[in-house]
């Protein structure tokens, strides 16, 4: 069985480091970006199989870098799923409007997120 | 010798004289027939004369006519007897006919002789003829004047105005004019004869006339004769009628007659009765009534004339009317005279007017013709209307239309504020949410996965994991910090303490206490610039907490760079400002980053925290903290070179004045204004209300409930009044001139002196949720619902004033009757039904007095005092103890010193027991310090 590889896009050093070292005991390979431009480039070169991507980070957004990877035909099949400390609702419509297939709010509830990436890559 | 007077006719002694000489025929009958002549013309003569003599009997002097007859009859007999003596020469009877004519003509001239004188005195017949006529003459004349006379007065009686009416002595009617007849009703035929007073006195005057004249006729007195009377008289027809009335009595041949002259004045009563009314209307107008004649002379002039002219009736009427009309215009208003007196009625003309003062003023004036009876244009009414006060109305009207435009508008713009509020208000959550989240997010996440590592027995990632989820259990308490230092200044809960400070050693510590965060980014902190500075008095905790976080903000968002700290004293108005100014040459901040940099999360963008750290709400506090210290702040910044913060506090912070008041008012005034304030702050109620009619009624309605009610104008004499009075309600209208309720309402909340008093807001803007939002105590909306109002500011009464009371008795019906009475004295009662009830009650709530019944089932009041004393929060509550119980002397013992009276209680008597209550009360008044000092500990 193929290794799932993820891209995890994070600005904040300590959600990345733990979100990174649960998915990878978890089995799945990690990528990880901290801006939206890297986050772009990297689903680019790396073509992951499914985006976790923050939403408040500097420079380029998390709903931004959706917006591009979405209209981009070498990047749009990719599934992404929002993380984000933006927890009200219309912050989720704002999300999936923007191209994001599923939306999990912070603190992150781990199982839950598990399950949502077996459903988008099943 | 009379021997011839036998031979009389004895002829024969004498020839005829024919034959005595030489007679020749002719000139004998020429003696002859001369001689015939003569007597037969002296026989007609005593003829004529006897004639005349027998047919006139006035003849004066009748025996000389006979003497004379007489004398000429014998002259006549002498001449035909010369006749006859030339036939027959009877010379004897000639002689004695001779004899007797010369008697007869002697006797004649005697007559005469005697007669003469008189007849010298007759009249020449001549004169006697023409003064005869001359009589006769006048005679006729007479008659013809007095006819005259008669037919005119006639005429004057039939034509008079008035019926005239002649009475004789009996009361009858003689005479009774035309008039009398329309007036009265009968014709002269029918009235002639008949008693007056049957006709013309209304039957209960009758007698009294009849009486009257009865008197007159006995005594000559009549009061009411000769004089102009008003009666009333009474017309065939029955009806009353009022009358003028003359009676002149006169005398005609001994017979009194009386003449009455009667006019009927019911028209002129009724033309003056209509004419007061008219007048009274006129003078009653609340428009100038003036009334002209055809050349413009004024003739009446009403009382508002008076008011708006500023002349007097008596100095104006007739003058011209052209005296209230300037000049320029009285050519126009003759041309609109004109127009009138031909007909026409000019309406509603506005013009202008002078008064008497020389002012102007504009009036509408309408001018008609007057009528007479006839129909005839005799004058002209004006009746002018000021314009003035239309005027002042329109231009209060527009100018109350600009101010309502203007409140409202303000009304848009705070509710745009209160929505920006609200938005601000979510976004805020928003962001605390998020912000909370964050770290939340590690700090699960790694203990969720130390967990896992823990199962798996892998153990040498913990230390790191367990310091990453410390970190960010700071951060969120530095988070939560700052969120509670914000939330606090925003209910105006943070409190000031104010102190002396030196500013050099302050900052310096303050500065060394940044020092490792600046390090941490390879910065450079520098204090510079430090002039002599004057002790600062501000509260040391917040200007210690605004340098900070200006200070870490910048070593935030510097790298190997400077910060700068210079602290200077300015001058800003009278006081000395100490100057903080912190200068960075960090990354700096573009415009609109500037525009919300002390707004709360509002780091320059959302995502920076993440960067920089920070919880985005330090500069938010500075921006607080600076204003509480009554100062300010500003920021200049250009993007990539860096920041410069300035804050600007005063040397000296102004204490709040009401300390300042008591601190330095002389003593005796202090403790008046203090029983005043204290006397009325329960009952007062502050009205404040542009509307004259609110104060009315609110006073009215609510000193009916025992409230003392005060009101203000307008929001600067409110919130004058506010700070005097302290009063234990606030009723505030929100439209008001110059300063609106809001203006007034924030006022109030930022003094910290009357920022707990409740604002009840009264006003006919229905915007509730602003006013909660804005918090205000309640909100009414006009028409006023008053027992509504009543009831509110009663439990603002209540919460005000009330003492607790804490009533431990197992008997409901005397629990009940003492809260009752304690109650409607403004106590705040809670009732427990036995001792251990009694201690729950005292944990959630402290009392400031107990009345504590001794027999009780489970706990008993023995107990419950043993208990009461052992903590140290309760101990000093006053405790009055009511039993039925005779207590014995151990029991007194174990109760004496602990608690302040026992009353007895006796059933039938609980008025009493309530009196004695009162009258502890009135002897022992609760120590209200102390009680607070307990309060304060206890929270």
């Amino acid at each position: 069985m193929k290794t799932i590889r993820l891209l995890l896009v994070e600005d904040n050093e300590m959600n990345r480091d733990m979100l990174s070292r649960r998915l990878a005991s978890e089995g799945f390979e990690l990528v990880s970006a901290e801006t939206g431009q890297q986050a772009i480039d990297m689903a680019q070169s790396e073509q992951p199989d499914l985006i976790l991507m923050d939403m408040g980070m500097p420079v380029m957004d998390g709903w931004e870098a959706t917006r591009i990877l979405k209209s981009s035909a070498e990047t749009k099949h990719i599934p992404i799923i929002a993380l984000t400390a933006h927890a009200f609702t219309q912050d989720e419509e704002r999300s999936r409007q923007a191209g994001c297939d599923d939306f999990l709010t912070k603190p992150i509830d781990f199982p839950r997120l598990l399950k949502a990436i077996e459903q988008l890559l099943n | 010798m009379f021997d011839f007077l036998f031979r009389l006719f004895d002829t024969s002694d004498f020839p005829a004289r024919w034959y005595c000489g030489n007679w020749t025929a002719g000139h004998g009958y020429l003696h002859i027939g001369s001689d015939l002549a003569t007597w037969a013309a002296y026989m007609a003569l005593p003829c004529v004369l006897a004639y005349f003599a027998l047919k006139r009997d006035d003849i004066v002097y009748p025996k000389i006519l006979w003497l004379f007859a007489v004398f000429i009859f014998a002259c006549g007999t002498v001449h035909l007897i010369e006749a006859s003596i030339f036939w027959w020469p009877a010379y004897r009877v000639s002689g004695v006919v001779k004899l007797v004519t010369a008697a007869a003509s002697w006797l004649t001239v005697l007559a005469l002789v005697r007669i003469v004188p008189q007849a010298m005195e007759l009249p020449q017949f001549s004169m006697v003829m023409t003064q005869l006529q001359e009589e006769s003459i006048a005679r006729k004349k007479a008659q013809h004047n007095l006819e005259e006379r008669d037919r005119r007065t006639q005429i004057i009686l039939e034509s008079a105005i008035d019926a005239v009416i002649l009475m004789s002595d009996k009361g009858h009617v003689t005479q009774w004019n035309p008039q009398a007849e329309t007036i009265m009703g009968w014709t002269a035929e029918e009235a002639i004869g008949q008693e007056l007073a049957e006709l013309f006195i209304p039957p209960k005057y009758r007698d009294q006339h009849r009486s009257g004249l009865q008197r007159f006729l006995e005594t000559g007195e009549g009061p009411i004769l000769n004089q102009r009377l008003e009666l009333t008289a009474l017309r065939r027809s029955g009806q009353e009628f009022p009358v003028e009335l003359t009676i002149i009595p006169f005398q005609l041949s001994d017979q009194w007659e009386f003449c009455a002259f009667v006019r009927d004045i019911s028209e002129l009563k009724e033309a003056e009765r209509i004419q007061g009314t008219l007048s009274a209307l006129a003078e009653s107008s609340a428009d100038a009534i003036i009334g002209e004649d055809l050349e413009g002379t004024i003739i009446s002039w009403n009382r508002e004339a008076e008011n708006l002219f500023g002349y007097e009736s008596s100095e104006i009427v007739g003058e011209s009317i052209m005296k209230i009309v300037p000049e320029e215009l009285q050519e126009e208003l003759t041309a609109a005279l004109s127009r009138v007196t031909t007909g026409d009625s000019i309406r509603d003309w506005e013009t202008m007017r002078k008064r008497k003062d020389g002012t102007q003023i504009l009036v509408s004036v309408t001018i008609s013709p007057i009528y007479n009876r006839n129909g005839d244009i005799i004058g002209v009414s004006s009746i002018d209307r000021d314009l003035t006060e239309r005027q002042k109305y329109i231009e209060t009207l527009r100018q109350q239309t600009a101010e309502l435009e203007n409140t409202n508008e303000q009304l848009l713009k705070m509710k745009d504020r209160a929505e920006t509020a609200n938005q601000t208000k979510s976004q805020f959550l928003a962001n605390m949410s998020h912000e909370l989240r964050t770290p939340l997010n590690a700090i699960i996440g790694y203990s969720e996965m130390m967990l896992e590592d823990i199962d798996r027995g892998e153990q040498e990632s913990l230390p790191d994991d367990l310091e990453k989820i410390r970190k960010a259990g700071r951060h969120l308490l530095e988070l939560i910090n700052d969120v509670l230092d914000l939330s606090k200044i925003e209910a105006g809960k943070m409190e000031l303490f104010v102190e002396e400070i030196n500013p050099e050693s302050f900052v310096t510590e303050i500065v060394e206490t940044v020092a490792p965060l600046a390090k941490a980014n390879t910065n450079q902190v520098m204090l510079s610039d430090l002039g002599p500075l004057p002790n600062m008095v501000t509260d040391r905790t917040k200007l210690r907490q605004i340098l900070f976080n200006v200070l870490s903000n910048a070593s935030k968002f510097t790298e190997n760079g400077r910060i700068d700290l210079s602290v200077k004293t300015v001058q800003m108005s009278a006081e000395p400002w100490i100057e903080f100014t912190i200068q960075d040459t960090g990354i700096g901040m573009t415009e609109e980053q500037l525009d919300s940099v002390f707004d709360a999360f509002s780091q320059a963008e959302q995502s920076t925290s993440r960067k920089y750290g920070g919880t985005g709400l330090g500069l938010a506090i500075v921006g607080q903290f600076s204003q509480m210290l009554g100062g300010n702040y500003e920021v200049t910044s250009q993007l990539g070179e860096g920041t410069t913060f300035t804050i600007r506090l005063p040397q000296r912070l102004e204490v709040p004045v009401f300390r300042k008041d008591q601190d330095e008012a002389p003593l005796a005034e202090t403790s008046a204004s203090a029983e005043t304030s204290e006397s009325e702050d329960r009952e007062t109620v502050l009205v404040i209300d542009d509307d004259p009619r609110v104060h009315d009624m609110l006073t009215r309605f609510l000193s009916r409930d025992g409230l003392k009610v005060v009101t203000a104008s307008n929001g600067v004499d409110g919130l004058e009044k506010a700070r005097k009075l302290r009063p234990m309600a606030i009723t505030l209208d929100l439209l008001m001139p110059s300063m609106d309720g809001w203006a007034v309402f924030r006022e109030l909340k930022d003094d910290p002196e009357l920022c707990e008093i409740p604002v009840v807001i009264l006003s006919i803007v229905d915007d509730q949720e602003m006013g909660f939002a804005l918090g205000v105590s309640n909100y009414l909306t006009k028409p006023i619902e008053m027992p509504r109002l009543a009831s509110l500011l009663k439990q603002y009464r209540s919460h005000e004033s009330a003492c607790s009371l804490l009533v431990v008795d197992d008997d409901a019906d005397t629990r009940m009757r003492i809260a009752e009475a304690m109650a409607e004295e403004g106590w705040s009662v809670v009732e427990a039904g036995d001792g251990q009830q009694g201690l729950d009650q005292l944990n959630s709530q402290r009392p400031d007095l107990i009345v504590l019944d001794l027999l009780m089932p489970g706990v008993d009041g023995f107990e419950f005092m043993s208990e009461l004393r052992k903590n140290e929060k309760w101990q000093s509550i006053p405790v009055v103890v009511v039993t039925a119980k005779d207590l014995t002397q151990e029991e007194r013992e174990r109760l004496s010193g602990r608690v302040e009276s026992i009353i007895q209680k006796n059933a039938s008597r609980g008025d009493e027991l309530l009196e004695q209550i009162r009258k502890y009360l009135r002897q022992r008044p609760l120590e209200e310090s102390d009680d607070e000092n307990d309060q304060t500990s206890a929270g």
